[in-house]
């Protein structure tokens, strides 16, 4: 077997990429230069699906604590050091990051119009951070990535985001940021207490600390992760960043970003303060459920596509904290399969109010009516994520909220009832947003016209329905890869 | 047989050297440029000397004059900061098609003599020689656009200003003299530190007065964004870059050197202008419409920020501090480069408006200043990051939680004016052409520099932080 250090390969080769095409292909206006990055922005990311493949195919499931582990010290005064390994935990999300940016980048070939190289540049430097928040293994290197991760989604919703991308940009970043804050506060007082940024050694080390401490420590990052998730009452940042964003920029939006959250809370959150997650546990249950419920409802009034999903998000994100905070196995598991879920499913969604957006150039669903005609592959794909993403059993979306809602159950029926109920709610903006979208009668003419799925389209959406019906068959695959850590 | 005289030869070296390509610019007009490559060689010979003969830590003239090597290494890089000024300035010359002013630049390199007086002075008398040198020329400069109103304007409230917080520190001196009998820090701190003398604490109160207000922290900022706004943009260069760092280091010995742990000063006063800056810094900010004085308020802010550092009171919190500030300088500068690249004579009253769709025409200008504002916004992994996350560091260590708390929710504040160039460059259409600047050799030099060092800081950060 090769010796190489993949998981770094997997990091460093975007970032490789972007330096690439920021230095060495000139911004001149000619198609040619234009291809030529993009050859270069799909080779990159291939070869890092390859990679993470590579991770994903070798990965032992039978072996407790990190694998790739990678170790190098950087600066030892802060405690910094280059720390990276992957569990099955983060595994899949670095194997799911580097998926949806290759759709992303495949997504966008014939759709950006303006500045095509710098818009693959951050794709790019999105990928190489988003893998690398998946796989520190440093707490203050996490801090790093996780806060840069800021610079490229801020530059892809502001720059080629629709009509009222700046404030939304605007409003993605401070809210952000004035999260991170938090956390930065919190590790640097986590650092002067314990002298160490190593995550195993913190696990140990922090629940030490008197419950009062860890309560304050627990609210200061509590904020920074819930406002990334994002739950509410912190998540009036999404439905602008969402709708602004170009179709790409959702998908990692929604995809990815809103996981690292998710991904914040088991391996950041839980292990190292317990006592104050336990303490804290019923808020953070009865948050969920009002996510859940209130997600639901704010999407069933919404006449744009964009906005009913990125809401819709926030109830399906609802029943990741739900199942994370529950603290039982069968709720964490099926958090983590929600998360992986919700990454392929909402994506898809995204990529299908593109498409339809590209064709007919609005996202409101009243001007929309009887695609179905015009498309029947559009239309058949997008039947089959939309009944994943109500949750219909065979589908992934199936797996993660029944096992997230029974360990809700578990530790409160009330609860457990509640977020059962929101199931129902979502299948009811989902199906309305189907029925008047793709059945009925053909409201417009030029809808009758449209041409049904471009390769470039097909090559984008197929994957990823493949595989929510994959995982949705036999979720015992990625049930597996987590269940060794989750159990920890 | 130099004797003493052997502690002041930089500063006789910069004086004579200064003085002489004065004279002879005098003399041969039509050769200006060749005149200022030759000080600009000069100076780095200069600078040269400073790194290389490294003094043990000595004291001279009747015990009022001190170097070490710490002091030499910031003298040297003062001097390469007001190199980078020069040349700033000499390019902005060059693209407006105007023959550079030597008396500007003298004025620069008498400032920047008494800079190196003051750091180097270990008695009141010299350290407020070096202090009026410095300001006198700043005052100068300030003013050198004579045909300008704004900056007339801006050289006439500097002065007045100056010179009253001149007279109020002279008479701090006479209190301090007064009741301790004597100039010399080491004495005065001997004597504060036994008796607590109240003459002595408002001596030492109105010489710190004088201190902040070079500084332009709160609450005597007032100065700085009249100031900044009106004043030619090279000085403006200088003042925020060369003399900020100087005048730090002058704040740092007043602290060690003389207040010593008298706490009411070096920690109570000091905290409550950290305060008043950075809500000053961050909140002014907001609606500002010109560069210059929004790099006014920056400043403002992150004075705040090093103030903080200092009123740790340790000498990590001091270290933190300077490194801080020579972070933001350089980033500063390269700043300042770049909006001279790009507006040329125009840059002096370059307002956020002008730099709106930039980034379309000019991308490595564009992605230069992005470059610089996401690193003054403290995003890792650019250098601003690790100056701020080392303050805030040593700040929990010592148990500031509040003063931590309040400087990364300014910096959220501080994250919106920032962002708001980023966006101007990026986010807007441009609706009028932009006037063609060739690519300037000189200030292609300082950008580079200035953004390499933000950039990769974090590959060589370990030998920094300690």
């Amino acid at each position: 077997m090769l010796d190489l250090p993949v998981l770094s390969i997997s990091i460093l080769l975007p970032l490789a990429s972007a330096l690439y095409i920021t230095v060495f292909i000139s911004h001149s206006k000619s198609l040619r230069k234009q291809v030529y990055a993009m050859y270069v922005a799909v080779l990159s990311s291939v070869l890092t699906l390859i990679a993470t493949s590579y991770l994903l195919f070798s990965f032992d499931t039978k072996v407790e604590g990190f694998q790739f582990v990678e170790k190098y010290s950087w600066i030892k005064a802060i405690g910094l050091e280059y720390f990276i390994g992957v569990d099955g935990l983060s595994l899949l999300f670095v194997f799911l990051t580097a998926l949806l940016t290759l759709i992303c980048v495949v997504a966008s070939i014939f759709t950006i119009k303006k500045r095509i190289k710098e818009y693959l540049l951050c794709f790019l430097l999105l990928e190489s951070f988003c893998i690398g928040t998946f796989s520190s293994l440093n707490l203050l290197l996490f801090y790093g990535f996780f806060e840069v991760i800021l610079i490229p989604m801020y530059i892809i919703i502001g720059v080629w985001g629709g009509e009222n991308r700046v404030y939304a940009a605007m409003k993605f970043f401070l809210y952000t940021f004035f999260g991170s804050v938090f956390l930065l506060l919190a590790i640097i007082y986590i650092y002067s207490q314990t002298g160490t940024f190593n995550m195993m050694e913190l696990n140990i080390k922090l629940p030490e600390l008197s419950l009062e401490v860890q309560k304050i420590l627990w609210i200061g990052m509590f904020i920074s992760f819930a406002i990334k998730v994002p739950m509410p009452p912190f998540h009036t940042w999404l439905p602008d960043a969402h709708v602004q964003a170009p179709t790409a920029g959702s998908v990692m939006l929604a995809g990815i970003l809103l996981k690292i959250g998710g991904y914040a809370f088991i391996r950041v959150l839980l292990p190292m303060l317990p006592e104050a997650s336990l303490a804290f546990a019923q808020y953070v249950l009865w948050l969920s459920a009002f996510a859940i419920v209130y997600g639901s409802l704010v999407a069933l009034a919404q006449t744009d596509m964009k906005k009913m999903i990125a809401y819709s998000s926030v109830a399906h994100m609802g029943y990741v904290t739900g199942g994370i905070f529950s603290f039982t196995e069968k709720g964490l598991a099926g958090a983590v399969f929600q998360m992986i879920s919700h990454g392929l499913v909402s994506s898809a969604l995204f990529l299908f109010v593109g498409m339809l957006y590209e064709r007919h150039h609005t996202k409101e669903i009243g001007k929309y009516g009887g695609v179905a005609s015009s498309m029947p592959l559009l239309s058949s794909l997008f039947m089959i994520t939309m009944l994943a993403s109500v949750g219909l059993p065979g589908l992934s979306g199936f797996v993660g909220e029944f096992l997230s809602i029974v360990g809700m159950y578990e530790i409160s029926p009330i609860i457990g009832v509640i977020a059962a109920f929101g199931v129902v709610l979502g299948a009811t903006y989902m199906l309305k947003l189907y029925k008047q979208v793709i059945f009925g009668e053909v409201k417009d003419p030029v809808i009758a016209g449209f041409n049904d799925l471009h390769l470039y389209e097909k090559l984008a959406i197929i994957p990823l329905v493949v595989l929510i019906i994959y995982i949705g068959i036999l979720p015992d695959g990625v049930l597996r890869i987590v269940s060794i850590p989750l159990t920890n | 047989m130099l004797g003493q005289f052997n502690l002041i030869l930089p500063e006789i070296a910069l004086t004579v050297v200064t003085l002489f390509a004065q004279v002879v610019a005098v003399f041969y007009r039509s050769s200006l440029r060749f005149i200022t490559l030759a000080l600009i060689v000069a100076l780095i010979g200069i600078i040269t000397g400073l790194l290389y003969f490294v003094p043990q830590t000595e004291i001279g003239f009747s015990s009022s004059f001190e170097v070490s090597s710490t002091i030499h290494l910031f003298k040297a890089l003062i001097l390469g900061l007001t190199i980078m000024s020069i040349v700033l300035y000499k390019e902005l010359r060059k693209i407006s098609n105007k023959p550079i002013k030597m008396e500007f630049v003298t004025l620069m390199l008498l400032s920047t003599l008494g800079v190196f007086i003051s750091i180097s002075a270990r008695d009141f008398i010299l350290l407020f020689c070096g202090l009026e040198l410095q300001a006198l020329a700043g005052y100068a400069m300030a003013a050198f656009n004579v045909n300008e109103v704004k900056s007339s304007e801006a050289g006439l409230k500097y002065f007045v200003l100056g010179a009253l917080i001149s007279c109020l520190m002279l008479l701090g001196l006479s209190f301090l003299y007064g009741f301790s009998g004597s100039m010399y820090f080491a004495d005065i701190k001997t004597v504060l530190n036994e008796t607590f003398h109240m003459g002595l604490v408002i001596g030492a109160i109105l010489v710190l007065a004088a201190i902040l207000f070079k500084l332009s922290a709160a609450p005597l900022h007032i100065w700085t964004p009249d100031v900044y706004e009106g004043a030619p943009i090279a000085a403006v260069t200088y003042f925020s870059v060369a003399q900020k760092i100087g005048v730090l280091v002058v704040l740092v010995n007043f602290i060690t050197l003389v207040v010593g742990d008298y706490v009411r000063i070096s920690v109570d006063l000091i905290k409550i202008a950290a305060v008043l800056s950075i809500l000053i810094g961050s909140l002014g900010a907001i609606m500002q419409f010109s560069l210059k004085r929004l790099m006014a308020y920056s400043t403002i802010l992150n004075v705040g920020y090093v103030l903080i550092a200092i009123s740790l009171h340790s000498d990590n919190g001091l270290y933190a501090a300077l490194l801080y500030m020579f972070i933001y300088v350089i980033g500063t500068i390269g700043f300042f480069a770049c909006l001279i690249a790009l507006f040329g004579p125009k840059a002096d009253t370059a307002s956020f408006a002008d730099l709106r769709g930039i980034a379309e025409q000019k991308k490595a200008i564009g992605l230069a200043i992005s470059i610089i504002m996401f690193s003054m916004i403290g995003l890792p992994p650019l250098a601003g990051f690790f100056g701020k996350y080392y303050i805030f560091y040593n700040a929990i260590l010592q148990g500031e939680i509040f003063l931590a708390l309040l400087g990364v929710l300014t910096s959220v504040v501080a994250a919106f004016y920032y962002l708001k160039v980023i966006k101007y460059m990026y986010f807007m259409e441009r609706t009028e052409e932009l006037t063609n600047i060739k690519t300037n050799r000189g200030l292609l030099m300082i950008s580079v520099f200035s953004i390499g060092f933000t950039l990769f800081f974090f590959i060589f950060a370990s030998s920094y932080l300690i």
